[in-house]
């Protein structure tokens, strides 16, 4: 019976702030009232589960005329702005899922610095899975997209080592979600476990400073393969991007492609991923790029020390607005702790290097603010799952 | 006078609750954990490979159920699974957060756990040996 109080009214919340329409508020509210409904029968078995997850950090860079952030999406970030910014890192989300024999709903919001630099809460999925059998499922509504190897959990940190993903390796595509459909099929070949997707969708997506973009005809085809303590994430995708940067500039729609190869390995005691992922792009919008980053873990108990490398290339140089291509390097260093049940405590110092006559990943460049900047960042976050 | 006949009782209940501490910090460590399933299940016998597999979000053959004793429950995965809580977590996340898999249903105790999968033929969990009764039964000794 909690449950589907807590049910209902996190459905109420969704619909009065204008996150959920009508419609879909009605059917989340009939799949809630099912599951109350049939708790009381004994044959039926639905499960309805509430997790949530988040993180609660702050950012310190030493940089005077430029910010630090985590991704496009966020309008400010550490340094010029602030100088400890606990709106790069915090957030968090709450995920509704619901299964009845081959269905399963998932609903995901997650609250966290948006374009506009407020803190509204957002669906990032909200989708309907029917598993046709073992091994093939279809999936229709609004999902992750499987472009790099921790797509899927790119916010839910604790399932990371490290207080972020590599800004230079998820900068080459930082839209995530697509509203479409994803067709998986699993099977094994001898003691490796595969799963192939194939994806088709669309989106639009909000930037920072009133840029906004439509990708359409999104198509991906990814595999994911498991083998003893190894897992390997190989992913090709294509889509039609249309990117409003202001009222008055409109870059013409043109084909964008990426290649992602990830790997990782767990033996209890090392964690490593490696991973890298190639762009294809007409110049005119932003270069083709190739970006790679290395992460080694070591667990000692509670405690993981680890390091990270990532670099990001252009692979054709191109003048814009004055600056040439991005090109970047981050080295970093940091320590997780788990020290309590469901959280983690991570600090971790970075070093971003901006190089190729760029200015990198930094935002906000102020007047005076050198290309080939360099900046140094601290950050401290808890991460935590339930 | 008074302080000798205090300090007597005080000795006494300082060995008297040392003994008690330690008979459960023995019990606790040497927990006899055991993995069971419905009487009601016609298997006999689980490796702690099929067992792992389960709790760890890779297999969905039967489902998972977890215990709320925290000795017994560590003792579990570190003996089956050989990973612990944290890492554990670690990977339910990447599954949970992806609308892969739902977690294991947490029972408070052992007594709880043996009632859950008494009743669901397609459940499996781990209890201290202690717990077990005539309505399920043992497929792995955790050694």
């Amino acid at each position: 019976m909690q449950l589907t109080q807590a049910g209902s009214a996190f459905v109420g919340f969704l619909f009065e702030r204008k996150i959920m329409s009508r419609k879909l508020a009605l059917i989340a509210l009939v799949l809630v009232s099912v599951y109350s409904a049939s708790a009381m029968a004994v044959d039926f078995s639905p499960v309805v589960s509430v997790n949530g997850f988040g993180t609660v950090g702050a950012v310190h860079s030493n940089l005077d005329l430029a910010d630090y952030s985590n991704s496009a999406f966020q309008p400010d970030g550490a340094g010029f702005n602030h100088k400890w910014s606990p709106e790069v890192d915090s957030l968090f989300g709450l995920q509704l899922a619901g299964s009845y024999r081959k269905w399963k709903v998932v609903v995901q919001g997650v609250t966290k610095q948006n374009p506009d630099d407020n803190w509204g809460p957002i669906i990032e999925w909200a989708n309907v899975r029917y598993s046709f059998n073992d091994h093939f499922s279809a999936k229709v509504g609004r999902f992750a997209m499987p472009t790099y190897m921790g797509s899927d959990t790119r916010l839910v940190h604790y399932a990371n080592t490290a207080v972020r993903p590599s800004t230079e390796l998820y900068r080459l595509l930082p839209v995530t979600t697509t509203d479409g459909i994803d067709l998986s099929y699993g099977f094994s070949t001898g003691p490796i476990k595969h799963t192939t997707r194939v994806v088709w969708g669309r989106n639009r997506t909000a930037f920072a400073n009133n840029a906004h973009g439509r990708n359409k005809g999104i198509w991906a085809i990814v595999n994911d393969m498991e083998y003893g303590d190894f897992t390997v994430h190989a992913a090709y995708q294509i889509r039609q991007l249309h990117l409003v940067q202001s009222p008055t500039v409109t870059f013409k729609t043109q084909p964008f492609r990426i290649a992602d190869l990830g790997i990782t390995y767990d033996n209890g005691k090392w964690v490593i991923l490696v991973e890298a992922a190639r762009t294809w792009l007409r110049p005119e919008l932003s270069p083709s790029s190739l970006a790679y980053m290395v992460n080694t873990g070591l667990r000692f108990g509670k405690f993981t020390p680890y390091v990270q490398y990532g670099k990001l290339d252009p692979v054709d140089d191109v003048l814009n607005s004055g600056t040439r291509s991005p090109a970047s390097n981050t080295k970093t260093a940091g320590v997780r702790w788990d020290f309590y049940r469901n959280l983690a405590l991570k600090a971790q110092y970075d070093h971003a290097q901006a190089q190729n006559g760029s200015r990198g990943g930094f935002i906000h460049a102020q007047p005076g603010y050198p290309v080939d900047g360099s900046a140094d960042m601290v950050s401290v976050v808890v991460d935590f799952v339930f | 006078m008074g302080g000798n006949i205090d300090m007597r009782k005080y000795f006494r209940m300082t060995i008297v609750a040392a003994a008690l501490v330690g008979a459960t910090a023995l019990q606790a460590a040497n927990a006899d954990v055991v993995v069971i399933v419905s009487a009601k299940n016609t298997a006999s016998t689980m490796t702690a490979d099929q067992i792992a597999a389960i709790y760890l979000g890779k297999s969905n053959d039967m489902k998972p159920v977890d215990s709320g004793d925290a000795p017994v429950r560590s003792q579990f995965y570190s003996k089956v699974a050989g990973k612990d809580e944290a890492q554990v977590k670690a990977i339910w996340s990447k599954l949970v957060f992806t609308g892969k898999a739902t977690p294991p249903q947490e029972m408070k105790t052992s007594a709880d756990v043996v009632k859950a999968v008494a009743a669901d033929p397609t459940s499996v969990g781990y209890v201290d040996r202690g717990a077990v009764d005539a309505s399920v039964k043992v497929v792995y000794e955790i050694k």
